[in-house]
Parts: structure tokens; C-alpha cells; sequence
């Protein structure tokens, strides 16, 4: 037992050493994480800044003509934003929960009998706006008001329209009840003298010049429009697994841990074929007539391999956290390391029984290891991944690799939503090392 | 010291091994004379604890199996095929396995200084063994053998596909560590290698040891007479009793005397051209033993030669 103490790691430097030495093996376990990670990560990330305008949708409910020119001028005053109409109140609001759009602008009914005329009540617009987008608000409320003011506009040049407002406004103020005889007479008045002003009024004045912060700056003693907000609950968009994709921060929070996975996959192979290595060059031999047990042997090979590994995730931890990923919990990462680590060397001692040449055991590992990335979210992320592979992936120890360090780094994982990954991936370390060792002890002493 | 009793192996039907007996003491060199596939390797492999015996037993100096991992300590082996680390430098070999043996610090610099010298590759003892030709890595492959310095060195046709200098370097380090007291096993197919560094010889054919005994008298045993032949173009006078036949231009025949029988046929009066003299050698006693030449018997060898030879450079 002493003895195993100083010769494990004796036999583990040696493989970490040559495998150092050996550049095909070191790209494998070094090179392909890192240009993996660099280039998914990259066109991910580019994806999403290409998809960065803002959205907003507006629904008419008026259809009036006055509805359809407020829309027409925000289209035309705002062609950078992608504005989404047609839809109905319902869907658009679900859009806004979603996070499909940034806000929803609805036009009730009766809009466009009172949008843009000054005597009438202001008219009620109703905005849902997606609260996790508050730099966001505050811009959208200026653009209405700007194009309210613009309407606004509009409508006091067309005289005719005012004039039948202002007709309909004498109207309503003349039969109200609420009011007494002498306001609505000298109401009345007031708005006959308007009247009067926009009969006089040159046809090719001009409107109200609204600025551009009018919106924001609106006093309190005139309003375009009453804007009513629709509070709604960000409904967070979620992935396959049902963690808000919010969560991800950048582009390297999911391509880093899908990366690493192939890092690990090299590694696992690597050992896996340098113990078939040694029988074919021999110094197989000498480890066996030396004077250690078969089991020194595979734990010198266990051991080198799991360091590796740990080797591997952690490079690319800090690498991904030199380019800004910033794991959640970063708690999870060291028991989740060690436990995916633990896993593929059971992993590895298992390839290595399978074959006699180097030939077959690469072919075949490399075989298995894209089967399980594939399923497992080391192809696909884990987040995209449909479901029926997602079903089939619960089988390959690339998922669970993959979900506790997502889990860490952007899923937010608690202690107990980790506890399965992290027990999947020992269990299954734990089953693989005491099978794939006791076979690979039965062969390297000669009970063939 | 070594003590092999009644050992036997096979490989599903091939029986490599059949009841193999014998003894070895310090300062000796046993020569394990056979042809291709004669058994040797597998012999040294049950010797190592590499293979299980099927039956009998085996005893390492020190009195322990080789199946017990201690007992092993007391040998080396130097195995037919390169044993080595292409990746590791000839120095990181060689501290490699003496690590194996619990050597470190002071001690461990030691003997891997010394096995480097033994190999003769100082100057190159921190290049990786990859660059190393087929002579170096056979004389590295001895030297990891040596490393943790054990009594008994069992050495597996340790000159195959080596150039004559090496060959050479191989036999003078084999008779000085025969000098310094190890036990040790040279197994090789070439009878002038065993004859030259062997005392005693065991002869293996087909898994059975045919023979094991001082050369000397393997060949008094099994050797038979000297072969004398004279090249004799025209047909002799019909006065002179020839000891052989004429046939194709020579006289052939076999003695006891070769010597004397030529003086006589010289005194007789006759004349010829030329004169081989073939004493009995190991071939003639494996060729009496077998009925086969160990050359012919080991063809199939020299192809294995070649390929070794390719593949080590
Ligand atoms: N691993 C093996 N599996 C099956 N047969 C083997 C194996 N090793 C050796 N043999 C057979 O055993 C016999 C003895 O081989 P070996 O000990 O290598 O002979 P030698 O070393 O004298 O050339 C040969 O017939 C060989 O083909
Ligand atoms: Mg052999």
C-alpha cells in the first residue's frame, strides 16, 4: 500500500509527460477545446448582436384613420426598429411576456376620435412593456409622445377634421350634465372662437413642431396622450431544460462547457490508447516484471488521466473567464470537476479493455465519443438539443458533464439540482473504474 | 539460485513449453539455444511472472515466486522486442524504471549514470529515444534491464538487429557482468554467440529442452566427427585408398582424426587443391538433436531480423 503511494504517481507523471511531449495527443486535449469554444462561442455571439432591434408591436383596435397614421408615422420616423403590427392584443402581450418584443403599443377603441385634438380628453394608449427592459421604457414612452405630438400636428392642419372635432366637442360639452350652464356657455364660447381661429389659419402653416424629448419633458399641463401601463410579468424564455436563457451572459457561458467536453473526450482516449501503446512498444513488459501490482499500473494511467482532465476543464474555465464568462455558482464548479473527471477515467479504463491495437481502441472510442456528444449536447448545445435526444443523451455521460457545468456556470443550479449530475457522473466513474480495472488487471497479469 | 521445475505452457493448442527443468547459480551464463519459436521467450516469461505456468513451478533468488511482486526485484529482463519510451529521453527511461524498484535521490542517480555509461550513450543521454538508432535503443533496452542492478539478468536475443560494434559492446558488457557474479539467461538462436559467451547451453526445440550441459561436452556428446573435405579435380590413381568417396571433384568424409588422416593421404602421394576442416560445433549437435540445421530451422527468422531492424531505426 505504501508502495502504491510513490509508484502511482511515479507511472502518472510518466503519461502526463509524454503526453506533453506528443503534439497530435496534446491538440486533441488542448487545441480542439480551445479553437471549439473560441469559434462556437464567436458565431454565437455574433448571431445575437445581429438580432439586436429593438421590436415593438402595435395594436389597433380603432382601425380608424387617425389610428393607422400614428403608425404610419412612427414606421416612417423609426425605420430602425422592427415594428410589428397586426397582431392582436392578446398575442402581442404574450410576445412581450415572452420577451419577443420589447413593448406593445395598443390603440384601444375610440383613439382616433380624440388623438391629437387639444380639447378633448387626452387619449388612453395602453403600453405593455417587458419590465426586465427598464433602459428600454423610458425610450419607447418618448417615441410615442414625439409621435403623438406628431399627429397631433397632422390633425390641426386638417382643418376639416378639427372643425368637426371641435363641432363634436361643442356638441358633447353642450349636452353634458355635469356641467353647469354657465361653464358649458363659456366653454361653448372659448371653442367657437377656435373655431373661428382655424377657419382663419393659413393653409400652409405649420403644425406643431414637436422636439424629439418632448416625450420625456411632457409638462404636466398638456398631454398628448394618457399613456395607461399594462404591468405584465416577464414570462422568461426558457431552454429545453427549462432554465431562462436569460441567464446566459455571453456566448461562451453555453460554447465553453460544450468545448470542454471534447478536451475530456481527448484526454479519456488518449490514456485510454497509451496503455494499448505501451503493450505494442512494450514497456508494458517492464511494468509488468517490475515489481508493483497490475492495479499500480491502472492506477498510475487512472490517475494520469483524471488529472488531465482536470487539467483540461480548468484551462478552459479561466480561459472562458478571461473572455468575461462569469460562472453563477462557482461553488459547483470544484465538486463538478471532480466528479466529471472521476467519470471519464472510469470511462477510459473501460476503452482501454476493448481492444489490442491502438487502432481499435482509438477507432472505437472515437466512435462512442461522438455518439455521446452528439446526444449529450457536445454537438448541439444542450439547450437546442429536441427532446427525443435529449431522452436518448440521459444515457451518455457527455450530458451530465455538460448540465453540472452549465449548471454552474449559467443554469443557477442549487446544491440539490446539481446533487443528480454530480451522482449520475460518479456512479457512473465508480461503475466504469472497478469494471474496467479488474478486467485490465485480469490482462496485464498474464491470466489471458 | 534460479531454480525452474517441470514448467509448462501453452497457447490453446501450441504447446510453447513442455516441462522445462533447470538451475542457474551466480556467475554463470546460460545460454537458451533454440530456434524461432523453439519456446525461449516464453520460457523467460514464466521465469518474469509475464505468464502463468500451466503446471510447475518457478523459484527467483531470494526463494520467492515470481507471481509475487517483491520476489521480482531480483531480476531484469531485457525483452526481445524494444522495451522503451520513444517519448522519454534516454536518462528519464532509465529513472523511469528504477523508480519502478524504489530507487530515488542519490542512489538513483547513480545507477542511472552508470547504466547510461554501461550503454555507452553519455552524450546522449538527454536526447528522446525516438532519435536514437537500432544499436542505441538495443543497448538502452539492456541497460533498463540493469537498472535497479539485480542478481539474475534474463536477456532475450539481446543482439538482434544490432550492427557488429554493438554486438560486440553487448558480449564484453555480458562477460563483465558475468565476472561481477550475476546469474544470467542468454537466450539467442545464434549458436557462435552462445558458444562464445556460455559455459553451459540448454538446446530448445518445439517447447522441449533437448539437451543442457557444458558446451564442451554437448559436443563430445551429440558432436559427432570432424567433417573433412578436399577438393580433388582429376580422378585419384586407383593405388591410394581414399578415406571417401570421389564425387563432383571432392573427397568427403568423417573423423575422429582429421590431421592424421591427411598426412597419411598427403604421404600416400596424392595431391589436391583444397581443405576444410569442420569440427563439431553447437550446429552439429542441434543438427544430431534435431534433424534439422538451426539455420534451417530458424529461416523464418531472418525476416524477423529484418523487420526488427526496420523497425528500430
Ligand atoms: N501470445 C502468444 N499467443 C499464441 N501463441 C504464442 C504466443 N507467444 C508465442 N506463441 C507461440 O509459442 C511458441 C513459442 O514462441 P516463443 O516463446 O516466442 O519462441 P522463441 O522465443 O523461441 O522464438 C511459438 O510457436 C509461438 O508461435
Ligand atoms: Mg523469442
Amino acid at each position: 500500500m505504501t508502495q502504491m503511494w510513490h509508484l502511482v504517481p511515479t507511472l502518472a507523471t510518466k503519461d502526463l509527460r509524454l503526453l506533453y511531449r506528443d503534439r497530435v495527443a496534446l491538440f486533441f486535449v488542448v487545441g480542439v477545446p480551445i479553437v471549439y469554444g473560441l469559434f462556437f462561442g464567436a458565431i454565437s455571439g455574433s448571431f445575437r448582436s445581429g438580432d439586436a432591434r429593438l421590436k415593438i408591436a402595435i395594436v389597433d383596435e380603432d382601425r380608424s384613420e387617425w389610428s393607422q397614421r400614428l403608425i404610419k408615422i412612427l414606421k416612417e420616423e423609426y425605420p430602425k426598429i422592427r415594428w410589428r403590427t397586426g397582431w392582436d392584443r392578446a398575442k402581442a402581450l404574450d410576445a412581450v411576456r415572452r420577451g419577443n418584443v420589447v413593448a406593445a403599443i395598443v390603440l384601444p377603441k375610440g383613439f382616433g376620435d380624440r388623438a391629437g385634438i387639444f380639447f378633448q380628453e387626452a387619449p388612453e394608449l395602453q403600453l405593455a412593456i417587458d419590465p426586465s427592459r427598464g433602459a428600454e421604457s423610458g425610450f419607447v414612452r418618448g417615441i410615442l409622445m414625439e409621435g403623438m405630438g406628431k399627429l397631433a400636428g397632422q390633425r390641426m392642419r386638417d382643418r376639416q377634421s378639427m372643425k368637426r372635432s371641435l363641432e363634436d366637442s361643442i356638441r358633447a360639452i353642450e349636452s353634458s350634465s355635469e356641467m353647469s350652464l354657465p361653464a358649458r356657455t363659456a366653454l361653448v364660447a372659448a371653442l367657437r372662437s377656435f373655431e373661428k381661429f382655424f377657419d382663419e389659419l393659413p393653409e400652409d402653416a405649420g403644425g406643431l413642431e414637436v422636439s424629439k424629448d418632448e416625450g420625456e419633458s411632457q409638462g404636466p399641463e398638456f398631454e398628448f396622450a394618457r399613456i395607461e401601463t399594462l404591468e405584465l410579468t416577464r414570462q422568461s424564455k426558457t431552454d429545453a431544460l427549462g432554465t431562462p436563457l436569460s441567464n446566459v451572459r455571453t456566448a461562451w457561458d453555453i460554447s465553453f462547457p460544450q468545448a470542454t467536453i471534447w478536451g475530456i473526450l481527448g484526454c479519456a482516449t488518449t490514456f485510454a490508447v497509451s496503455l494499448v501503446r505501451e503493450r505494442r512498444q512494450g514497456s508494458l513488459v517492464r511494468l509488468q516484471v517490475a515489481p508493483i501490482r497490475p492495479a499500480t499500473i491502472v492506477g498510475g494511467k487512472a490517475l494520469a488521466c483524471f488529472v488531465a482532465v482536470v487539467a483540461v476543464i480548468a484551462m478552459m474555465l479561466v480561459l472562458g473567464t478571461a473572455l468575461g464568462m462569469r460562472p453563477r455558482r462557482p461553488e459547483l464548479l470544484l465538486p463538478g470537476i471532480l466528479a466529471t473527471a472521476f467519470c471519464f477515467t472510469g470511462i477510459m479504463a473501460c476503452v482501454a479493455t476493448i481492444g489490442r491495437s491502438e487502432e481499435a481502441v482509438s477507432g472505437a472510442a472515437w466512435g462512442a465519443n461522438i455518439v455521446m456528444a452528439m446526444f449529450g449536447g457536445g454537438m448541439m448545445p444542450l439547450a437546442f438539443l429536441p427532446s427525443w435526444m435529449q431522452i436518448i443523451g440521459y444515457v451518455s455521460p457527455v450530458r451530465w458533464a455538460i448540465l453540472v457545468l452549465e449548471g454552474a456556470i449559467w443554469r443557477d443550479f442549487s446544491w440539490s439540482e446539481a446533487a443528480v449530475p454530480l451522482a449520475v457522473l460518479s456512479g457512473v466513474g465508480l461503475i466504469a473504474l472497478v469494471l474496467g480495472s479488474t478486467i485490465l488487471r485480469l490482462q496485464l497479469s498474464g491470466k489471458r | 539460485m534460479l531454480s525452474v521445475q517441470h514448467v509448462w505452457k501453452s497457447y490453446g493448442s501450441v504447446q510453447a513449453v513442455c516441462d522445462i527443468s533447470l538451475e542457474l547459480s551466480p556467475g554463470e551464463v546460460l545460454g537458451l539455444l533454440g530456434p524461432n519459436g523453439a519456446g525461449k521467450s516464453t520460457l523467460l516469461g514464466l521465469i518474469a511472472g509475464l505468464l502463468v505456468p500451466d503446471r510447475g513451478n518457478v523459484e527467483l533468488p531470494g526463494g520467492g515466486s515470481p507471481r509475487d511482486p517483491r520476489a521480482r526485484r531480483s531480476l531484469g529482463l531485457a525483452p526481445q522486442s524494444l522495451s522503451l519510451y520513444e517519448g522519454l529521453t534516454a536518462r528519464e527511461n532509465l529513472a523511469f524504471f528504477a523508480r519502478l524498484y524504489g530507487l530515488r535521490g542519490e542512489q538513483l542517480r547513480e545507477r542511472v549514470s552508470a547504466c547510461l555509461a554501461l550503454a555507452g550513450l553519455e552524450s546522449r543521454r538527454n536526447d528522446r529515444v525516438a532519435t536514437f538508432s537500432g544499436g542505441m535503443k538495443r543497448r538502452l533496452n539492456l541497460a533498463a534491464a540493469l537498472v535497479h542492478d539485480p542478481p539474475l539478468l534474463l536477456l532475450d536475443e539481446p543482439t538482434v538487429g544490432v550492427d557488429p560494434q554493438t554486438r560486440a559492446h553487448l558480449f564484453d558488457q555480458v562477460e563483465r557482468l558475468r565476472d561481477e557474479g550475476k546469474a544470467i539467461i542468454y537466450a539467442t538462436h545464434y549458436m557462435e554467440e552462445a558458444s562464445r559467451l556460455c559455459k553451459r547451453v540448454a538446446i530448445v526445440d518445439h517447447g522441449r529442452l533437448l539437451a543442457l550441459d557444458d558446451v564442451d561436452r554437448l559436443i563430445q556428446a551429440y558432436g559427432g566427427h570432424s567433417q573433412v573435405t578436399i577438393v580433388l579435380r582429376e580422378s585419384p590413381p586407383e593405388s591410394i585408398a581414399l578415406p571417401g568417396p570421389w564425387q563432383d571433384g571432392t573427397v568427403k568424409w568423417e573423423t575422429n582424426t582429421p590431421l592424421e588422416d591427411l598426412m597419411r593421404l598427403a604421404q600416400s602421394g596424392l595431391e589436391w587443391e583444397e581443405t576444410t576442416i569442420r569440427s563439431p560445433d553447437l550446429e552439429t549437435v542441434f543438427l544430431r538433436l534435431t534433424g534439422r540445421s538451426l539455420r534451417d530451422a530458424g529461416a523464418s527468422e531472418e525476416t524477423e531480423d529484418a523487420r526488427e531492424v526496420e523497425a528500430g531505426s
